[in-house]
Order: C-alpha cells, then sequence, then structure tokens
C-alpha cells in the first residue's frame, strides 16, 4: 500500500524534475541522460528518500527533456540520438521564420507521446511483456536487419551534380561509403566502450555519455560555432499550426511504431524506429513528421522507463530504467499507478513551461549570436564530461566528435553513429565479446 | 522599384553561404551546383575538412587502441564495487566461498553463481547457460576455497549487485594444494587440531573402504570420507564414481567437518585419481 504522502511527493518531484529538465534542455547539446548521471551522484551520497521519488523525478525530466530539447533542437540544430531526423525539416522551418511551428508541433508531439505511452503501459502492459519475450530471442538479427536498412535506405544525394556515369556512380558511392565508414567506425569506439574500461571504473554508469555527446550533439555545436550564418531570421509567431486530422493520425501512428521499435528493442533508438515507421505508414509532410518526432521520442523515453514498472517482470531498457534500477526494482501495480500520474500531471506542467519557454526564444532568437550560445553549450559540455569522467571522457568525446563530423561534411545519415551501441550488443548477444576483445587486443 | 528590390533580394540570395553565386539555387555542403553545375566556393574548403575529418577519425580510434590496451579492465577492490560501477568492465581477485548452480529439470538454461570473497568485501559472479557450459566442457568449472581472477561486467539491479562472466577465459582458477599425506595422518593432524586444518586444500591418498550406495561419498581407510558436493555432482551429471572397495586413490580436496567426521570436497569428479584398482567387489 502506497501512502497518500508518498504520492504526493512524487508529483511534486515530478513537477521540479519537468521544470528543471526543460530549463537544462535549452542548453544546446546537453543531453538529459548527463543531466541524471549528476542526479545518481547526489541521490546516492546525499539522498535517503524512497527510491519511487527518484523514479518520478527520472521521469518528469525526461519529460522536460522532450519538451525543452525540441526548442533547442530546432533554434540550435544540436540533435541527440533520437532526433536527428527532426533537424533538416526543422532547418527549413527555421529559415522561413516558421522555427515557433517546428517547436510547437515536436512539442505537442511530445505531450501525446507520453500520454500515450502511459497508456500502452497501463493497459497493454501484459501484450508488450509477451512482445518482448517474443522479441528478445530475435534481437540479434532485427538489430542487425535494422542497422543494414538505415545503412541501405540513404538516396544519394549528390550524383546530379556530375556530369559524367562514372562521376554519378562514384559520387553517388563517397556519401554511401562514408555512411558505412561511420557505423565501422562508431561500431569500434563501441567495442572499446563496451568491452574495456575506458573511463574511471567508479564512473562506468555513465561510460557512455561522452561518446554520444560527441557523436550527435557536439558536431552540431562545432559547426555553428564556425559557419558563416551568424544570424537566425526574425520568427513568426504563429496563431495556428495547421495540422489537420489526416496529419494527426499519420504522425501519431509514426511516432508510435517509431518510438515503440526504441522502446521494445535492445540498443535501437527512436532515430532507427522512426526510419522505420516513415516507411511503415508512407509517411509525406513536415508538419506530420515532426509531430512524430515528438510522439516517438517520448514514446522511447518514457514508454521504456514505464516498462521496468510493469509488474512481475523486469524489462529494463534505456539509460534511464538504468539509472532507477541502481535504486530499486519496481514491484507493484500501485508504483506503476503513481509512476504513470506523475508522467502525466507533468506533461500538462511542462506544457506551460514549454510553451512560454518557446514564444520567449521566438521572439528573441534573432537578436541572439548562434555562435555565442555554441560556446555556451561546449564550454557547458566540456565541464560535465571532465567532471564526471576526467580527461579519458574529454578524449571519447573528441574521437566521438570526428567520428560524428563526418555525416556533416559527407551529407550521410547521422543516425549511422548509433552503431556506437548497436554493433557491441550484436556482439554480446551473439557470445562473440571475447572472440573481438582479443581482435581489439583488450582480451 | 520592384525591379531593383528583386536584384536585390538575389544579390543577397546569391552572397549566403550554400547558395549557388551563379543560379542562387540552394546547394548546400557540395562541390557544385546540381542546376547549373558550377563550382561552389566553399569546395576547396569542405575538400579539406572531409580529408582531415577521416584522419581525425583514423588517427582518433588507433590512440584510443593504445589507450583501450594499456589496463582493459583494472583489478578493483571487491569491496569498493558499488552502483556505480554499473556496465564497467573490471577485474578482481579472491577466493571462492560459495556456489549455487541452477539447472531446472529439463536443463533448458543453466546459472552458475559463486560468490568471490577478498579483503575488502564479497560479490557473486553469475554465468549463463553457454558460458557454464563451457567451463564444465573445459573442465574449468570453480570450487569453494579456489583462488580466482574474474574479469566481468558489472551489472545492478536494485539490492543486487554481481558480476557477469561472459567468456571462460575471463575466469582464472588456482586450486593450490596447502599439503599432501595419507588418510590416516591426515585424520592424527586433524584430531590433535580441528580447527587449523578446516578449509585447506589437501591432496590425500588411502584405500576406499566403504562406497556410498548413491555415489555421493566414499570413505578412505574408514578415517576420512570423500564428500562430492552437490554442484560437483551436477557439474558432472553422467560421471559416477567409479571407486570400488579396496581401490587406492588420490585425492585433491578442501578439508571439511561434518559433524564430527572428517571430510575431504573434491572440486570436480576428476579431482579423484584411481592409483591401482585392487578391490574386492
Amino acid at each position: 500500500m502506497i501512502e497518500f504522502g508518498l504520492v504526493i511527493t512524487c508529483v511534486f518531484f515530478g513537477l521540479c524534475g519537468v521544470s528543471l529538465a526543460t530549463i537544462f534542455s535549452l542548453i544546446p547539446g546537453l543531453h538529459i541522460y548527463s543531466i541524471l548521471g549528476f542526479v545518481v551522484l547526489f541521490w546516492l551520497e546525499n539522498v535517503f528518500l524512497n527510491p519511487l521519488i527518484f523514479a518520478a523525478f527520472t521521469v518528469s525530466m525526461l519529460i522536460g527533456y522532450c519538451l525543452g530539447s525540441s526548442i533547442s533542437a530546432v533554434y540550435f540544430q544540436t540533435p541527440d540520438d533520437s532526433s536527428v531526423f527532426l533537424v533538416f525539416p526543422s532547418q527549413k522551418y527555421l529559415d522561413e521564420g516558421r522555427g515557433y511551428e517546428a517547436v510547437y508541433l515536436t512539442g505537442l508531439g511530445a505531450v501525446v507521446g507520453a500520454f500515450i505511452a502511459c497508456m500502452l503501459i497501463i493497459f497493454a502492459g501484459a501484450f508488450l511483456t509477451m512482445l518482448v519475450d517474443l522479441l528478445v530471442v530475435h534481437s540479434f538479427w532485427i538489430i542487425a536487419t535494422a542497422m543494414l536498412f538505415v545503412w541501405m535506405s540513404e538516396w544519394p544525394k549528390d550524383p546530379a551534380r556530375q556530369k559524367t556515369r562514372l562521376g554519378k556512380l562514384g559520387a553517388a558511392w563517397v556519401q554511401l561509403s562514408m555512411g558505412l565508414f561511420v557505423i565501422v567506425a562508431a561500431g569500434i569506439l563501441g567495442i572499446y566502450l563496451f568491452f574495456s574500461q575506458l573511463v574511471p571504473p567508479e564512473r562506468s554508469f555513465q561510460g557512455l555519455a561522452a561518446a554520444f555527446v560527441g557523436l550527435f550533439a557536439f558536431p552540431s555545436l562545432i559547426q555553428n560555432l564556425f559557419s558563416a550564418k551568424k544570424d537566425i531570421p526574425k520568427q513568426n509567431l504563429g496563431e495556428s499550426i495547421e495540422l489537420n486530422r489526416g496529419e494527426f493520425a499519420q504522425g501519431t501512428a509514426a511516432g508510435v511504431i517509431g518510438g515503440s521499435i526504441g522502446m521494445l528493442i535492445p540498443s535501437l533508438t527512436a532515430g532507427v524506429g522512426n526510419t522505420f515507421a516513415r516507411h511503415a505508414v508512407a509517411q509525406s509532410g513536415d508538419r506530420s513528421f515532426m509531430f512524430s518526432q515528438g510522439v516517438s521520442r517520448s514514446i522511447y523515453y518514457i514508454g521504456a522507463v514505464l516498462l521496468l514498472f510493469i509488474p512481475g517482470v523486469l524489462i529494463r531498457r534505456g539509460g534511464a530504467s538504468l539509472f532507477i534500477t541502481m535504486f530499486y526494482i519496481p514491484e507493484t501495480q500501485g508504483e506503476l499507478l503513481v509512476i504513470a500520474s506523475t508522467v502525466l500531471i507533468s506533461a500538462v506542467f511542462g506544457w506551460f513551461i514549454f510553451n512560454l519557454l518557446a514564444k520567449l526564444f521566438t521572439k528573441t532568437i534573432h537578436r541572439i549570436n548562434t555562435r555565442y550560445i555554441a560556446i555556451f553549450g561546449i564550454i557547458v559540455m566540456l565541464s560535465l564530461t571532465y567532471w564526471m569522467l576526467g580527461p579519458a571522457g574529454l578524449f571519447i568525446l573528441a574521437i566521438g566528435t570526428a567520428i560524428g563530423f563526418i555525416p556533416l561534411v559527407f551529407n550521410t545519415r547521422r543516425i549511422h553513429c548509433i552503431a556506437v551501441i548497436t554493433i557491441p550488443i550484436m556482439i554480446s548477444m551473439a557470445g562473440l565479446t571475447f572472440v573481438f576483445s582479443q581482435f581489439f587486443g583488450i582480451a | 522599384m520592384k525591379k531593383q528590390a528583386k536584384s536585390t533580394s538575389v544579390q543577397k540570395k546569391e552572397t549566403r553561404p550554400g547558395y549557388c553565386p551563379k543560379c542562387g539555387a540552394y546547394v548546400g555542403a557540395f562541390y557544385s551546383c546540381s542546376w547549373c553545375h558550377s563550382k561552389m566556393p566553399h569546395g576547396t574548403r569542405l575538400r579539406i575538412t572531409q580529408f582531415a575529418s577521416i584522419i581525425a577519425v583514423i588517427a582518433g580510434l588507433i590512440s584510443l587502441s593504445l589507450y583501450a590496451r594499456i589496463d582493459p579492465a583494472p583489478h578493483v577492490n571487491i569491496g569498493d564495487i558499488n552502483q556505480t560501477y554499473s556496465n564497467g568492465t573490471v577485474t578482481i581477485k579472491g577466493e571462492i566461498v560459495n556456489i549455487d548452480y541452477i539447472v531446472p529439470s529439463d536443463e533448458s538454461w543453466k546459472i552458475l553463481i559463486f560468490t568471490v570473497e577478498d579483503k575488502t568485501g564479497s560479490i557473486d559472479v553469475k554465468a549463463y547457460t553457454e558460458t557454464t557450459d563451457e567451463l564444465i566442457e573445459e573442465r574449468n568449472t570453480p570450487a569453494l576455497g579456489d583462488d580466482c581472477t574474474v574479469r566481468g561486467s558489472v551489472f545492478v539491479r536494485g539490492d543486487e549487485l554481481y558480476i557477469l562472466l561472459e567468456s571462460t577465459e575471463y575466469l582464472t582458477i588456482k586450486r593450490p594444494i596447502d599439503f599432501t599425506l595419507n588418510s590416516t595422518d591426515l585424520y592424527a593432524l586433524y584430531e590433535n587440531n580441528t580447527s587449523d586444518y578446516i578449509g585447506k586444500r589437501v591432496k590425500v591418498n588411502g584405500t576406499v573402504s566403504w562406497v556410498d550406495t548413491d555415489n555421493s561419498y566414499f570413505d578412505l581407510d574408514n578415517v576420512v570420507r570423500i564428500f562430492y558436493p552437490e554442484y560437483v555432482r551436477k557439474f558432472s551429471p553422467n560421471v559416477i564414481i567409479s571407486v570400488i572397495v579396496g581401490d587406492i586413490v588420490e585425492v585433491i580436496g578442501l578439508i571439511d567437518e561434518y559433524y564430527g567426521t572428517l571430510e575431504v570436497l573434491p572440486g570436480s569428479m576428476h579431482d579423484v585419481e584411481i592409483i591401482s584398482h585392487g578391490g574386492v567387489v
């Protein structure tokens, strides 16, 4: 029996979590897992509250991140692993002065996604558990096929610029080869991260943070820093987002499919899931696309945590679940309902904060030099990485940045960088850890 | 006026980076325009950046490889391992103080859990089906009292903290023998100073004087009982005790006491060697 006082405390911490995360997520490049790492350390050393409160705080921070990072992803073009596809269409909107629409659509999608995630886990928990059992034995080839599909489904963008047939073929393959190069390079980085100890052992729970910042966020920050573009055009605070029923339905369907793939299959993120989802629902149109990105990110992040709360089973997906299981393992339906309630209340509360911030940025963004924001983001990320992981963290971040830079300069997909987790997990599932460790000299 | 404004707009578009200086089309990060095929002014810089990026990745991965080889799994004290070590790859050294081997009746899965203890604390090490099968096949199964070195990943699940053993290569077992005696000498030593010898490993020889019908133990010279712990019998379900009364055997095992009876617990079925067959049925 969960006491009413504990429920109220969870909701209170939830509101604090969503507020803080929405604001922190405005810092370009800052991933919520980096912040949560510090929360974990603080909680371990200073706080002796019920672990359910930590879970409520964590899941609310994820909602805040889904909302707040859509502002920074659109206005500062700093995606994470789940929002890489969002940047291109939103950049177009930004150039046309419609950044607010892009932010609003993604944020709205995030709130809808949080609601769907709660409903899915509460009412379809038993089915999802069966689905996870079914999928887990096939994870190896699902992940392998997903990576192959992500690579194969990329269309060559450069051939039209070449005059000769051979030139066109070469131009097409330069881009595709670079995609493969990124997959291999990120995979090797992942092998070293997973199968050896690069960071101080006592900070292992944050071992992937530096790589993720380097692969996904840092290249954009550096690009913003050095690109000639200094000013963002004045943004229009539109009164309507013009999302019709068809686009809403298509966006929701794509988001649910993409987010669910990320939520259910280990190591696949919403970014990879979205690649499938777009094909599955034959998605077209920017508005539906941006809305679906918000939905899928919410389902991916929040749904993965809620999976942990399904009573009677232990399904651990995503970094936030890992943080929660460092404190305790949820067991009862009551805990699931408390966390789901916290999610819903936090999502509504976060929406208001998000709206205020989105309007504030829309009105002022054209006056801000994005270079200063990029510098600020770089300083914050470097400081946090050094604080958490020491010089080794900065070293990993630098290598991740070099790999993450390839997609930018060769016009290939950034989602290839996700090989940093998919490849080592596939190797581990195939029972080849020792063979690869030996090959890479770390056995 | 309109014409002038249009011209200014085109001029502005032309000067914007990423747009073709000739036709004004958006080119982005490509060398040439897809419409008029004219080369972009940023082409050379882009090529240099592309080349530099590839070099940086290769150099970075080589240096990472060198760095990772220095100490891929640092040795840590067991007592230091806590929640923040989650997913870390570490090496621990210590003595095996407990063993659990769980196998369902249909043998569809197996879990081997052994507890390793050093001066600072203790932690469970888990091996799942494939690794356990390989350990049994390679005759590298752990036994109580073994000194071992384990390399694995730290897992945290609420209050449970354990190390996952992913390969048999990451488990090194040493079974040091403290002394070698015949069964009667061992019994004499044990009677004089019981507590000093409990937990020591001995190589003992003697003549089989009794064999249990359940095949879980046999006696040497009526003074020392050779008892196969449950995990040893489970590790080798198809191996039966092949000794008969009168055989002379040599056994390596841990000295233990069971309700006043001196026992020697072999670490595996292979720790019992028949020196000569000389018995009667």
